[in-house]
C-alpha cells in the first residue's frame, strides 16, 4: 500500500485542508510545551481520517521549534512485543541504563515502567513531545506505561499526543477519560467537506479543479482524507489535470484506493465482524439486522460491541436501525476478499433466507444468480417468475440469465428439457446459435417421456431456420421415435427439406415419405405445402392445409406445419383463412415468447397483406417482425425473406430510397442455401427494374426462378418471377423470351387453378404482349376482380388505363381509374399506386390529387365495403357496381350501408364528398 | 545504461544526505514488472559505494520465502564477510545472543524462525548490530522485491522501520505492483513507514531511441523507434528484450523492420514473465490462462467462466493482471504483447492446456459462438469427451467449405474422425463429409475415403449416394478404381426404371457418371445419343439427377455432332434455367452444359449465368475457383475475346497446377484453345514445353495439343509436319466419333496446309467436308468458318460470294473475332472499291474490340498497302480524337482547353490516354502520325 499522502503534508508546510481547527489546537499545545506546560491531546477518527498525518505534522512542528520529539506507533506486530511502543519511543533517548534496555527488549524481569524516569528526567532539560499512533493497538505493558507517563506529566515539560481510530478502545479511554492531572484535549476528526476536498484538489494538482471534478472527488471519497489524498496524488502523478473529462480516471483511482483501505481494514477485524460485513455485501439492506446476523453465522448476534466495532472500521454506516456498507467500492472489495466458493455459498444461504423472508422475487433472483445451486424447487420457481416478469418488461438479457441459471439447478430430465425449450425460445435474442445447439441437444436426448420435448425442439429450431445441425439431430432421433412423435418428426423433416436447395447432397436418411393424404395434422400441413410448392392439386392442398389446423390450435400443436399450412392457403387463394390462421398462430407464439417463430409469422402475414394490397398492415407487420427479432438475429437462411418483404413493402409504399438501401444492404446471395433467397432475389430484381438496370433485374429474376425450379417449386403463385423476368426481357428487346416466359406462367397458373395466380400471369402476359394488350389486360383484371390480390388488380387496372389512354378511350380510362382509386383508399399518398393514380388522373386532364390523408375510418371498412363505397362515391349506380364486382345488387346495398355506418355518414352524397376530399379532386367533377 | 531515472536517483541522494545528518528514512520503489526497479537498485549500489556509503543488499525470491531470515542474512552477509576480522568478532561477540539463531550455517526451519522472530532479542540484536555499523559511516540498505521477503525478515524490517531514529541509514525497498502479498499486514507496516514512494515512469520514445542507439550503435529510424516504444509500452524490460531479439536476428533499426519488432516474441522476456506468472495466486493464473486460450474471441463473461471465476473474482483477477503490467488496459482482457501469451502458455502443462482448450470449446459452444471458433479450440485437444464435438466440427467444416476453404474443412473433419467416438454408419457419414471437403483439393484422398466409407454403409442406396460424392471427370478418363466403384454400386442399386424417389435419382446419376466415362468410345457415345433421343422432345428435367444425366447425354450429342445445335441449346438452356451458378456445380456434370453451349456457339446467356458468380466474393485458391476461371476462359474464347480469355485461362491453369489429374487437363485444354486463337508463339511454346509434357490419356487434351503443335509448325514453316499432325489428329477424332467442327477445327488448318504443299484437290475435299459437317451441326461459327475456308480456296466471284455468305452467317455468331476474320478476308479479296472500304471499316474496330488489332494489321500489311485503318486509333474516344485533332492544328494545351471549355488538366489527361492508345511517346510523334489519323476523324 502506498501512502504518498503523508508527504503531501510536507510540502510548503501548507495547512491541511479541513483540519485547520485541529492544527490550531495542536499548535497551541506545542507553543505551551515550549513554555514548559504539559498537555495531553487525543485525536480520534475513523480509519483513514488522517490521524497519522496530523501526528506527523505536529511532530515536525515541534521539531522545528527545537523541541524533542519521540514517536511511537502501535501496530499489530508491535502489539506482540512487550513494551514495543515504548521501545520505539525511547530509541532515540540517550542515557538509558543497560537494565532498562534489557527490560525493553524482553530480557530480564519487568521492572516497572522502564525508562520512564529517564525520560521524565531528560525532559526537564529538553521539552519533549510524545506522539503515539493507534493507541488502540498498544500492548498492555506499553499501555500501562503511557498511563503512568500521563499521570506524571504535571510539572514536566512534556506533552502526549495520541491518535486512535474509532472511539472504542477500553484500555485507553480508561486513561484519558478519567479526570487526570492534566486536562485532556479531545480532537475528533470528521469527514472532509466538499470545500476541503476542493482545496485539496487545488493543492495536489497545482490548479483548482473543475466543479464536476471536485464534486466527484468529494462524493466518491465520502470525505475520507486518506482516500482523497492518495487518489489525488496518484492522479497528479500520472500528469493529469483536474478536468471534468478526467472524472472517470479519478473515480477508478478512488475505487482502487478505497479497495485497498477496505482490505486493510478487513485484515484487522475479528471473524464475526468480517462475517457480518460479508453478509452486508451480499444482501445490502434486503434483510433486517437479526436475519443478517443469522446469515453471518453463529455468534454474530451475541457478540458484544460488534456493531460499534463495525462502525469504527469506517466501512459501514448506520442506516435506520440497520447497517449498510459505506459504498459500492467497499462492497465489491469485501466480496473480492472471499474465495469464489465462499461467495457462492453465502449468496445461496442469503437467497434461502430471502426466500423464507418472502422478499420480492427480483431480489431473490439477484442473489440466486450469484449463488451455487440451491437444490430446491423454490429456486427454479423464483427464477422462472422473474424471467417472465423481465420478458414482460422487455429486459430479455435478464430473462435469459434467469433461465440459464435455473438450468444449473438439479431437476428431472423432463423439466430440464422444457426449461431448455423456454430458454432457447428467448435465447434467440442474444445468442441464437446457442439456442439452436440447446435444441439439438434436446432432440438428441433419449427417453420416452421426452418425446414431446423432442418434437417441440425440432419444431422451434427448424422454424427459426437452423437447418443442417437440427436435421441431423432429427435424423438421429427418428429411429427410436414412435407413433405421433415419428409422424411429426417426419413432417418437420420434410418441411425443412423444402427449405433446402441442394438435393445433390447426400441424404442418407430413411425418413418415410409423407403419405398422399396423411391423417396426422402435422403431416397434413407439410404435405399441403409440398403440393402447393409444386402446384399439384389445389383442392387437396386446401383440404390438407385446413386439416393441419383443425382441432389443433392451442398449446400442443407444432408451429412449422401450421405456418406451412397457412402459407399453402395463401397460395390457394384462401387469403382470409390464411390470415386468421396466422393471427391465431401469432397470438399463441407471443404468449410462448417464441420470438423467432413469431417474427417469421409476422413476416408471412406482411406478405399476405402485401398481396391484399393492404400496405399499411403489411408495413406494420414487417416492422413488427423486425422488432420481434432484430434482423441480425434471424437465421442467415431465413433473414432474406424478411428483407424481401421489407423491400417490397418499402417499394410499394413509395419509399424507394429505403427499398434501394434495403436491397443493397441485404446479404449477398452467395453459397447459402434456403428458399428465402429466391424471395430476396425477386425483391432485389424489382428494385433493379425500377432503377432501369435491366440486365441485373433479369438475372435476379432468373436467379430466383432457378432457385425455385431446382427444387421443382414451379407454382407461379409463389411469386410471379416469370412475368417480371419477361418484363426485363422485353425491356432488353428479347420479346420472344418474354412471351415464352409469360406463356409458361399462364399455363402453370391455369394448371394450379388459383385465380389470383392466373390473374398475375395474365397481367404479366398483357404487359409484354405486342398485340391484343388491352384484351389481355382486361382478361387479367377480370380474373383478379374475383380475388383478394388487390395489388395485382391495381397493377392490371393501371396498365389498362394507360392502354386505354394511349388508345384515346378516355371514357373507359376514366371508369377504370375510378375503380383503381377504390384500391388506394388505405394507401399513403406516397404509395406507388397512389402516385400512379395521380399521374393517370393528370393525363385524363384532371387536376392531380392533392395527396390528402385518407379518412381514418376507411381502414375499418372491409375490403369489399371499401371498394363498393369508393365506386359509389365516384357516382356509379348500384347495378353497375354489382356488375363490376360480380356480386348481386343486394350485396352492394348491404355493403354500402355497412360503409355508411362505419364512416358515420348518411348517404351517397356525403360519401361522394368524402371521396373527393380524400382524393383531392375538384368538387365539380361529375 | 539507465535512462530517465534521474529524479529517483536524486531523491535517494537527498535521503542519504539527510541520513548523514541523522535523519534516516525508508524509500519505497514501486512499479510493474520490468519497469526497472532492480536496475535502479544496482545503479544506486554502484553509485553510492564510491561515496563511502556502506551498502547492504538483499534480493528476495519467491523460492526462498520459506528460508527464515534469508533476506536478513543476505543483508548482513556482505557486511560480515567484508569487514575486518576483529570488527566482525566484536559485532558477533556483542550481539552473540541472537547470532546463532540467525547466522547459523544451517538454514533455519520456518517454524523455528518464526519463533525466533518473535523474540525481541533477535529483533533488537539485529538493529543494534546495524546501529554499530552506522556508527562507522552512513549505510544504504537495499531490499529488492519486498513482496517475497520471508516472514521473519519482514518482521524485522517492520521492527526496524519504526526505529530508524538514531541510525544513519537509508532503506530502499522495491515492491512489484499487483502482488497479492502487498496486502500482508507486516508488509503494510513496512510500506506505511515509507517517507517517499518512487514510481518510475514508463520510458519516453526518446529513451527508447537511446536504448536503440546503445544496442545497434546507431540511431533508429523514427518509425522503428516508435514501433519499439509502442509494443513495449515504454517498459524497459520489454523494450530491452525486443531490441536484443532484433539484434540476434540481425535486424537493423530501420523503418522496414518496424514490423519485425512488432512481431517479435523474445524468449528471454517470456521466461521472466513465466516466472512472474508462477508466483501469482491461482485466480490470477487462471485468468491469464483463460486470456491466453481464448485470445481475442473471449468476451469478459466467457473469460471469467473459463477461468472458473464469478464476476467479482474476475474483476479482482483482471485488476491484478493489469497491475502486473500484462494487459494494455484495465478493462479489456487482452495481453499487452504476444509474448505474454507465450509466457502464460509455457507456464502451463500440456494437460492443463488441453483441459482449458476443451473447457473453452464447451463455453464457446454453449454461448452460441460460431462453430469454427469452437472447432479451433477443439483442434487443440487430442481427445474430447463432449457428445457434441463431432457435430460442431462438422458444422465448422460446413462453414469453412462455404467460405471456400476446403482444406480447413478437411482438417476439422479429420479431427472429428480422430475422436473415434463413432463407428459404423456414423463414421461412414463423417468419412463422406471428409471426402466431400477433399474433392475440392485432393481427389485421390476423396476417393480413398469414399472407398473406406462404402463398406460401412447399410444399404445400396447409401452406398450409391456415397460413391456419387466423387466428382465426375469432366474431360478425360475416369480412373478405373472409381469406375469399378460406380459399376459396383450401380449394380447393387438396380436400374432407374425399377426405382422411385431418391433411389431413382441416385440410379440416374450413376448412369450419368458411367455414361460419361465412355465419352471417348464411339459406341458408347452413339448409345448415349440414342438414349437422349429416346427421352423425347423435352426430356424431364425436374430433378438434379435428370438434369445431370441429360447434361451427359447432351455432351455425347455435342461431341459427335449428331443432333442439331438448336435441340442441344434448347435443352441446355432448360437445364441452366433450373440450376443456380453455385460453386457446388463443379462437382456435378454441369460444366458439361457449358461445353455444350460453347460448342453450339450459344454463349451469350451463359455469360450472364456465370456472372452470378460475381456476387460471391471468394479467394482464388480452390478447384472451384479454377473452374470458374476456365469456364470464363472458354466462354470468352467462344465470344472471340482471346486476350481477355487468356487472363482467366492462365489463372485457372495456375490454380490447377497442383491437381493435374482432373482440373489440370481441362484447364490446359482451355488454355490451348486460347493460344490457338491468339497465335502467340511464346505462349504456344510455353504450353507445349511445359504443360504439353504432362501427357494424359485424355483425347481432348491430346487433340488440343496436336492442334497447337500443328499451329506452331505452321508458324515455323514446317508445313508437311504440321499437315501430318493435323491429319493424324483428324483420323483419331473420327475414329472416336468426335465430329464436332467447333470443338475440333482441324480441317481448316489442314486444308490451308494442303494448298501450301500443293495438294489443292485434297484441300477442296477437306473444305467441302468441313462445310457439310458444319451445316449438319448448325453452329454459325462453324458454318462461317467453313465458308471462309472455301472462299479462300475458290478464286474469283465464287470465292467472294462464299466470303460474303460467311460474313452473313457469322453475324449470327457470338464469336466476333471470327466475323472480323471473315470481313478482313473479304475486304482483302475485294481489292479496293467502296465495298472493300466498308468491309474494312467494319472489320478494324471489331478486331480491336476483340482485343486482336494485330489481325487487322497483318491483313493490311499483307495486302501491300499502307493501311490507314489498321492502327489502334479506333479505340480513341470522341473527345480524344477532338483533342488530338486540335494538337494537329498546332494549338497549345491551354488553347485547346479554352476551345473546348475544359481545364488544361483534362486536356492533359485526354492526351495521355491518346498517347497510350496510339503507342506514341509524345506530342511530336503524335503530330507525325496525324495525317494517317485524319480519315478516322472525318469518319
Amino acid at each position: 500500500m502506498r501512502r504518498t499522502y503523508s508527504h503531501t503534508m510536507q510540502f510548503n508546510g501548507l495547512p491541511f485542508p479541513g483540519r485547520e481547527r485541529e492544527q490550531a489546537a495542536l499548535a497551541r499545545v506545542v507553543t505551551d510545551l515550549g513554555r514548559g506546560r504539559p498537555a495531553v491531546v487525543t485525536i480520534a477518527g475513523r480509519p483513514g481520517s488522517g490521524q497519522r498525518a496530523l501526528l506527523g505534522w505536529v511532530a515536525r512542528l515541534a521539531a522545528d521549534r527545537g523541541l524533542r520529539v519521540l514517536r511511537a506507533e502501535a501496530t499489530p506486530s508491535e502489539h506482540a512485543l512487550r513494551y514495543g511502543a515504548v521501545d520505539q519511543l525511547l530509541t532515540p533517548v540517550d542515557g538509558l541504563g543497560d537494565g532498562t534496555r534489557q527490560v525493553l527488549v524482553g530480557h530480564g524481569p519487568d521492572t516497572r515502567l522502564p525508562g520512564l524516569a529517564e525520560l521524565l528526567r531528560s525532559a526537564r532539560d529538553q521539552p519533549t513531545l510524545v506522539t503515539v499512533a493507534d493507541v488502540g493497538l498498544l500492548d498492555p505493558a506499553s499501555l500501562r506505561w503511557f498511563g503512568a507517563l500521563i499521570r506524571r506529566l504535571p510539572g514536566t515539560p512534556a506533552a502526549v499526543v495520541a491518535g486512535s481510530t474509532g472511539g472504542h478502545h477500553p484500555g485507553w479511554s480508561g486513561i484519558t477519560s478519567a479526570p487526570g492531572p492534566v486536562p485532556v484535549t479531545q480532537l475528533t476528526l470528521s469527514a472532509l467537506t466538499d470545500r476541503d476536498i476542493a482545496t485539496a484538489v487545488a493543492l495536489i494538482c497545482g490548479e483548482p479543479g473543475e466543479e464536476p471534478f471536485t464534486s466527484a472527488a468529494a462524493e466518491a471519497t465520502a470525505g475520507s482524507p486518506a482516500v482523497a489524498h492518495e487518489a489525488l496524488n496518484r492522479f497528479a502523478a500520472r500528469g493529469h489535470r483536474p478536468l471534468a473529462a478526467r472524472v472517470p480516471e479519478l473515480r477508478a483511482l478512488i475505487t482502487a484506493v478505497t479497495g485497498e483501505h477496505t482490505t486493510r481494514a478487513l485484515s484487522g477485524l475479528p471473524d464475526t465482524a468480517v462475517a457480518v460485513l460479508r453478509a452486508l455485501a451480499v444482501c445490502g439492506e434486503l434483510l433486517d439486522l437479526p436475519l443478517l446476523y443469522t446469515l453471518a453465522g453463529p455468534g454474530a448476534a451475541r457478540e458484544p460491541g460488534l456493531r460499534a466495532t463495525l462502525e469504527a472500521t469506517g466501512l459501514t454506516v448506520a442506516s435506520g436501525t440497520g447497517l449498510r456498507l459505506r459504498n459500492a467500492d467497499v462492497r465489491t472489495r469485501v466480496l473480492e476478499e472471499m474465495t469464489a466458493a465462499e461467495r457462492a455459498d453465502l449468496f445461496a444461504r442469503a437467497a434461502e433466507l430471502a426466500h423464507r423472508a418472502a422478499v420480492p422475487d427480483e431480489e431473490i433472483t439477484r442473489l440466486l444468480l450469484a449463488a451455487r445451486p440451491a437444490g430446491e424447487p423454490w429456486a427454479v420457481h423464483t427464477l422462472r417468475r422473474t424471467c417472465a416478469a423481465a420478458l414482460r418488461a422487455g429486459r430479455s438479457a435478464e430473462a435469459i440469465a434467469c433461465l440459464t441459471r435455473a438450468l444449473d439447478e438439479p431437476m428431472e430430465p423432463g423439466s430440464r428439457a422444457r426449461l431448455g425449450l423456454e430458454l432457447a425460445a428467448i435465447e434467440v435474442l442474444a445468442a441464437p446459435e446457442a439456442g439452436d445447439r440447446r435444441l439439438e441437444e434436446i432432440i438428441r436426448t433419449e427417453g420416452d417421456q421426452l418425446s414431446r420435448a423432442r418434437t417441440r425442439a425440432a419444431d422451434l429450431g427448424l422454424t427459426r431456420g437452423g437447418v443442417e445441425g437440427l436435421r441431423r439431430a432429427v435424423l438421429s432421433a427418428l429411429p427410436t421415435a414412435h407413433d405421433v412423435e415419428r409422424a411429426e418428426l417426419a413432417a418437420l423433416y420434410w418441411l425443412s427439406d423444402e427449405g433446402r436447395e441442394d438435393d445433390t447432397a447426400l441424404t442418407l436418411a430413411d425418413v418415410p415419405p409423407l403419405p398422399e393424404r396423411p391423417p396426422c395434422p402435422a403431416q397434413a400441413g407439410a404435405r399441403a405445402w409440398q403440393l402447393a410448392l409444386r402446384a399439384e392439386n389445389l383442392a387437396l392442398t386446401r383440404e390438407l392445409a385446413r386439416r393441419a389446423a383443425t382441432g389443433q390450435e392451442g398449446g400442443g400443436a407444432l408451429i412449422l406445419p401450421r405456418l406451412a399450412a397457412a402459407r399453402a392457403l395463401l397460395l390457394t387463394d384462401d387469403v382470409e383463412e390464411a390470415g386468421t390462421r396466422l393471427d391465431v398462430l401469432h397470438t399463441e407464439l407471443r404468449r410462448q415468447h417464441a420470438r423467432a417463430a413469431s417474427a417469421l409469422v409476422l413476416a408471412v402475414r406482411g406478405e399476405l397483406h402485401l398481396r391484399r394490397g393492404r400496405l399499411d398492415m403489411a408495413e406494420r407487420d414487417a416492422a413488427a417482425a423486425e422488432r420481434c427479432l432484430p434482423h441480425a438475429r434471424w437465421h442467415p437462411d431465413t433473414a432474406p425473406y424478411l428483407s424481401a418483404v421489407q423491400i417490397t413493402v418499402a417499394l410499394e409504399s413509395g419509399q424507394t430510397d429505403r427499398a434501394r438501401a434495403l436491397a443493397a444492404t441485404a446479404p449477398p446471395t452467395g453459397e447459402r442455401e434456403g428458399a428465402a433467397w429466391a424471395y430476396l432475389l425477386f425483391a432485389q430484381g424489382t428494385v433493379d427494374l425500377l432503377d432501369g438496370r435491366i440486365t441485373d433485374a433479369r438475372e435476379r429474376f432468373r436467379g430466383a426462378g432457378r432457385r425455385l425450379l431446382r427444387r421443382g417449386h414451379i407454382n407461379p403463385a409463389l411469386m410471379p418471377w416469370r412475368s417480371m423476368a419477361a418484363r426485363a426481357c422485353q425491356a432488353a428487346g428479347d420479346h420472344e423470351e418474354a412471351e415464352r416466359l409469360t406463356r409458361e406462367e399462364v399455363a402453370l397458373a391455369r394448371r394450379w387453378g388459383a385465380p389470383s395466380a392466373l390473374g398475375w400471369a395474365q397481367l404479366g402476359a398483357g404487359r409484354v404482349a405486342r398485340e391484343g394488350r388491352a384484351e389481355r389486360l382486361r382478361e387479367a383484371a377480370g380474373t383478379l376482380r374475383g380475388t383478394s390480390s388487390l395489388l395485382a388488380l391495381a397493377g392490371a387496372l393501371t396498365e389498362l388505363v394507360r392502354t386505354e389512354l394511349d388508345a384515346g378511350d378516355r371514357c373507359a380510362a376514366s371508369a377504370l381509374l375510378a375503380e383503381l382509386a377504390t384500391l388506394t383508399t388505405t394507401h399513403r399518398p406516397s404509395s406507388r399506386l397512389a402516385e400512379r393514380v395521380r399521374v393517370l388522373t393528370g393525363r385524363l386532364g384532371r387536376p392531380a390529387a392533392s395527396g390528402a390523408v385518407p379518412h381514418p375510418a376507411w381502414a375499418t371498412l372491409t375490403e369489399a365495403e371499401r371498394r363498393t363505397a369508393t365506386l359509389a362515391g365516384h357516382g356509379r349506380g348500384n347495378r353497375e357496381i354489382a356488375e363490376l364486382l360480380s356480386v348481386t345488387t343486394r350485396t352492394v346495398e348491404l355493403r354500402l350501408s355497412g360503409a355508411y355506418r362505419k364512416l358515420r355518414i348518411r348517404g351517397r352524397a356525403e360519401l361522394r364528398m368524402l371521396i373527393r376530399a380524400t382524393e383531392g379532386y375538384g368538387t365539380d367533377v361529375a | 545504461m539507465l535512462l530517465e531515472r534521474e529524479a529517483e536517483k536524486a531523491q535517494v541522494a537527498e535521503a542519504l544526505a539527510a541520513a548523514r545528518a541523522g535523519d534516516s528514512s525508508l524509500l519505497l520503489l514501486t512499479g510493474p514488472l520490468g519497469i526497472g526497479r532492480t536496475a535502479l537498485l544496482h545503479q544506486l549500489a554502484a553509485r553510492t559505494e564510491d561515496d563511502g556509503v556502506r551498502v547492504l543488499r538483499a534480493n528476495a525470491a519467491p523460492m526462498e520465502q520459506d528460508f527464515a531470515f534469508g533476506v536478513v542474512r543476505q543483508l548482513f552477509d556482505s557486511l560480515l564477510t567484508g569487514a575486518p576480522e576483529e570488527l566482525r568478532d566484536r559485532w558477533l561477540r556483542e550481539h552473540g545472543g541472537f547470532a546463532r539463531t540467525v547466522f547459523a550455517d544451517d538454514a533455519v526451519p520456518a517454524g523455528e524462525g518464526r519463533a525466533a522472530a518473535a523474540s525481541e532479542a533477535v529483533l533488537y540484536g539485529l538493529r543494534s548490530l546495524l546501529a554499530d555499523v552506522c556508527a562507522d559511516g552512513p549505510l544504504l540498505l537495499l531490499v529488492d522485491d519486498l513482496q517475497w521477503v520471508d516472514t521473519p525478515s519482514l518482521r524485522w524490517l517492520a521492527y526496524l522501520v519504526k526505529r530508524l531514529h538514531g541510525l544513519r541509514a537509508v532503506l530502499v525497498c522495491t515492491l512489484r505492483d499487483g502482488d497479492p502479498r502487498a496486502q500482508h499486514p507486516l508488509l503494510c507496516e513496512v510500506t506505511d513507514a515509507a517517507a517517499r514512494v518512487l514510481s518510475p515512469a514508463p520510458l519516453t520514445v526518446d529513451a527508447a531511441q537511446g536504448m536503440i542507439q546503445e544496442h545497434f550503435g546507431e540511431r533508429g529510424d523514427e518509425e522503428f523507434a516508435r514501433a519499439c516504444h509502442d509494443i513495449s509500452g515504454g517498459n524497459p524490460l520489454f523494450l530491452l528484450s525486443v531490441l536484443l531479439g532484433l539484434a540476434v536476428n540481425g535486424h537493423q533499426p530501420t523503418a522496414c523492420h518496424a514490423d519485425a519488432a512488432r512481431e517479435l516474441r523474445p524468449s528471454q522476456l517470456r521466461e521472466r514473465l513465466a516466472g512472474c506468472m508462477r508466483t501469482q495466486p491461482q485466480p490470477v493464473r487462471d485468468l491469464a490462462a483463460a486470456i491466453a486460450v481464448l485470445g481475442d474471441q473471449g468476451d469478459p463473461g466467457l473469460m471469467a467462466r473459463l477461468a472458473g471465476l464469478d464476476a467479482i473474482g474476475y474483476a479482482a483477477a483482471l485488476r491484478a493482471v493489469h497491475e502486473l503490467g500484462l494487459t494494455a488496459t484495465e478493462q479489456e482482457p487482452r495481453f499487452v504483447h504476444r509474448v505474454v501469451q507465450d509466457a502464460v502458455e509455457s507456464s502451463m502443462t500440456v494437460a492443463e492446456r488441453e483441459r482449458l482448450h476443451d473447457a473453452a470449446a464447451e463455453l464457446l459452444y454453449r454461448s452460441g459462438c460460431p462453430a469454427e471458433l469452437v472447432a479451433a479450440q477443439l483442434m487443440a485437444v487430442t481427445a474430447s469427451r463432449h457428445s457434441w464435438s463431432v457435430e460442431v466440427l462438422r458444422a465448422a467444416a460446413d462453414t469453412a467449405l462455404r467460405r471456400g476453404a476446403p482444406d480447413t474443412a478437411a482438417r476439422y473433419l479429420r479431427r472429428a474422425l480422430l475422436d473415434g467416438a463413432l463407428s459404423g454408419e456414423g463414421r461412414a457419414r463423417l468419412l463422406i463429409d471428409l471426402a466431400t471437403a477433399e474433392r475440392g483439393f485432393d481427389p485421390a484422398a476423396c476417393e480413398r475415403h469414399i472407398s473406406q466409407a462404402i463398406p460401412l454403409l447399410p444399404s445400396a442406396r447409401h452406398r450409391a449416394a456415397a460413391a456419387l460424392r466423387i466428382s465426375p471427370t469432366i474431360v478425360g478418363l475416369t480412373p478405373p478404381s472409381v469406375l469399378d466403384l460406380l459399376h459396383q454400386v450401380a449394380e447393387d442399386l438396380g436400374p432407374a426404371a425399377d426405382l422411385a424417389g431418391t433411389a431413382r435419382d441416385l440410379s440416374l446419376r450413376l448412369e450419368a457418371r458411367l455414361r460419361h466415362s465412355g465419352h471417348e468410345d464411339p459406341a458408347e457415345l452413339a448409345a448415349a445419343v440414342a438414349r437422349l433421343n429416346g427421352m423425347g422432345e423435352e426430356p424431364a428435367l425436374g430433378s438434379t439427377a435428370e438434369r445431370e444425366l441429360t447434361a451427359v447425354l447432351l455432351t455425347a450429342a455435342t461431341l459427335t455432332a449428331r443432333l442439331p445445335v438448336g435441340r442441344i441449346t434448347g435443352i441446355a438452356h432448360r437445364i441452366l434455367e433450373r440450376e443456380p451458378a453455385t460453386s457446388a456445380r463443379v462437382h456435378s456434370a454441369l460444366p458439361l452444359v457449358v461445353i455444350a453451349l460453347v460448342a453450339s456457339d450459344s454463349v451469350r446467356d451463359i455469360s450472364s449465368w456465370l456472372s452470378a458468380e460475381r456476387h460471391t466474393a471468394r479467394q482464388d485458391t480452390t478447384v472451384v475457383d479454377a473452374f470458374v476461371h476456365l469456364e470464363q476462359a472458354m466462354v470468352l474464347t467462344a465470344r472471340g475475346r482471346p486476350a481477355k480469355a487468356l487472363d482467366h485461362a492462365e489463372r485457372a491453369a495456375r490454380l490447377a497446377e497442383a491437381h493435374w489429374q482432373e482440373i489440370g487437363v481441362i484447364s490446359t485444354v482451355a488454355l490451348t484453345g486460347v493460344a490457338l486463337e491468339l497465335r502467340d508463339p511464346a505462349l504456344t511454346e510455353r504450353i507445349l514445353d511445359r504443360l504439353g509434357r504432362r501427357r494424359s490419356a485424355s483425347l481432348a487434351l491430346t487433340t488440343a495439343l496436336q492442334l497447337l503443335k500443328a499451329a506452331q509448325d505452321t508458324g515455323h514453316g514446317r508445313w508437311s509436319a504440321a499437315l501430318e499432325t493435323l491429319l493424324a489428329c483428324g483420323r483419331q477424332l473420327e475414329a472416336s466419333g468426335w465430329r464436332n467442327p467447333v470443338l475440333f477445327p482441324w480441317r481448316p488448318g489442314a486444308a490451308a496446309l494442303q494448298v501450301r504443299v500443293g495438294d489443292a484437290r485434297a484441300a477442296f475435299a477437306l473444305a467441302e467436308e468441313e462445310h457439310l459437317r458444319a451445316v449438319e451441326w448448325g453452329a454459325p461459327v462453324a458454318i462461317g468458318r467453313a465458308l471462309r475456308l472455301k472462299g479462300r480456296l475458290h478464286g474469283g466471284d465464287r470465292g467472294v460470294n462464299l466470303l460474303r455468305e460467311s460474313v452473313d452467317v457469322l453475324r449470327a455468331s457470338a464469336n466476333e473475332l471470327e466475323l472480323a476474320r471473315a470481313l478482313l478476308t473479304l475486304g482483302r479479296r475485294l481489292r479496293g472499291g467502296s465495298e472493300a472500304e466498308a468491309v474494312l471499316q467494319e472489320a478494324v474496330p471489331l478486331a480491336a474490340a476483340c482485343g486482336a488489332p494485330w489481325l487487322a494489321e497483318r491483313a493490311g500489311t499483307r495486302n501491300g498497302r499502307t493501311a490507314p485503318t489498321v492502327r489502334p486509333e479506333a479505340s480513341l474516344t470522341r473527345t480524344e480524337r477532338t483533342v488530338t485533332g486540335l494538337v494537329g492544328r498546332g494549338l497549345t494545351n491551354q488553347e485547346i482547353a479554352g476551345e473546348l471549355g475544359v481545364t488544361t488538366r483534362a486536356v492533359e489527361k485526354h492526351l495521355t490516354h491518346a498517347y497510350r492508345k496510339l503507342e506514341v511517346s509524345g506530342r511530336r510523334e503524335l503530330i507525325r502520325l496525324l495525317p494517317r489519323l485524319q480519315p478516322q476523324n472525318r469518319g
